[in-house]
């Protein structure tokens, strides 16, 4: 059976809420976490492969670009941890009610971005 | 207990035991990144460093196929690519953990 119509949970048709972005966020944070320990796998294999290999790296790291996407993944990783965090309050019954929910995501983002510098300047 | 609740009690697991573990390597994150060739060396010299990492692919690797799985029951409706991303899923789940374990091991001896 083949159809056009839009795949659960319906991304489209959603008003966009708080919420839903947050929720949607851990998805595309865990995708990101995927792509940055694979990276990091990467960087292993790199420095297991000798000084003139990791030169390359070590070239890369120097660039802006380079800094941009380790601070884009330390705050894809803090983001991910925090929610998971917010996710276990609710698998233990706790925080549903709408107010709490709403509170919570806030202070997971506004402490995403606190952790992630706090990781980089310590 | 079936399979479907097994596999979330699994996640849930892994995750709690991840958090102190990824905690240690946010803030490790940053110094690891930006080593030089030696620095780098010279931590996977401490085996505590190479065992925390190892146990971080692990775990992480464990939790990200249960977690993927859920995504591709959401998003991909056809029964045949459904399997394929699982599978893929699965072999990557195995061979990164296993190569990059592996070489730190190597590294740390």
């Amino acid at each position: 059976m083949k159809s056009e119509r839009p795949l659960s949970p319906h991304l489209q048709v959603y008003k966009w809420q708080l919420s839903s972005l947050l929720s949607i966020t851990h998805r595309l944070t865990s995708i990101i976490n995927l792509t940055g320990i694979t990276f990091f796998a990467l960087w292993i294999c790199m420095l297991f492969l000798g000084e003139n290999i990791f030169s390359y790296y070590e070239i890369f790291a120097k660039t802006f670009i380079g800094k941009f996407i380790f601070i884009g993944f330390s705050w894809s990783f803090s983001y991910h941890l925090l929610n998971g965090i917010r996710h276990m309050f609710w698998d233990m019954g706790y925080g549903y009610d709408l107010k709490v929910a709403n509170l919570s995501g806030i202070i997971v983002l506004i402490l995403s971005f606190i952790l992630t510098f706090l990781a980089w300047i310590i | 207990m079936n399979n479907v609740v097994s596999k979330w009690l699994m996640q849930r697991i892994a995750a709690v035991l991840l958090l102190p573990l990824l905690i240690w390597f946010l803030f490790n994150y940053d110094d690891l990144m930006t080593f030089s060739y030696l620095d780098a060396i010279n931590f996977f010299d401490n085996k505590v460093n190479t065992a925390f990492l190892s146990l971080i692919f692990i775990l992480a690797f464990f939790h990200m196929r249960i977690g993927m799985g859920e995504i591709f029951e959401d998003y991909i409706h056809n029964a045949a690519i459904k399997k394929a991303a699982s599978a893929f899923i699965l072999l990557i789940s195995i061979i990164i953990p296993l190569v990059a374990i592996t070489a730190m091991i190597i590294l740390s001896l």
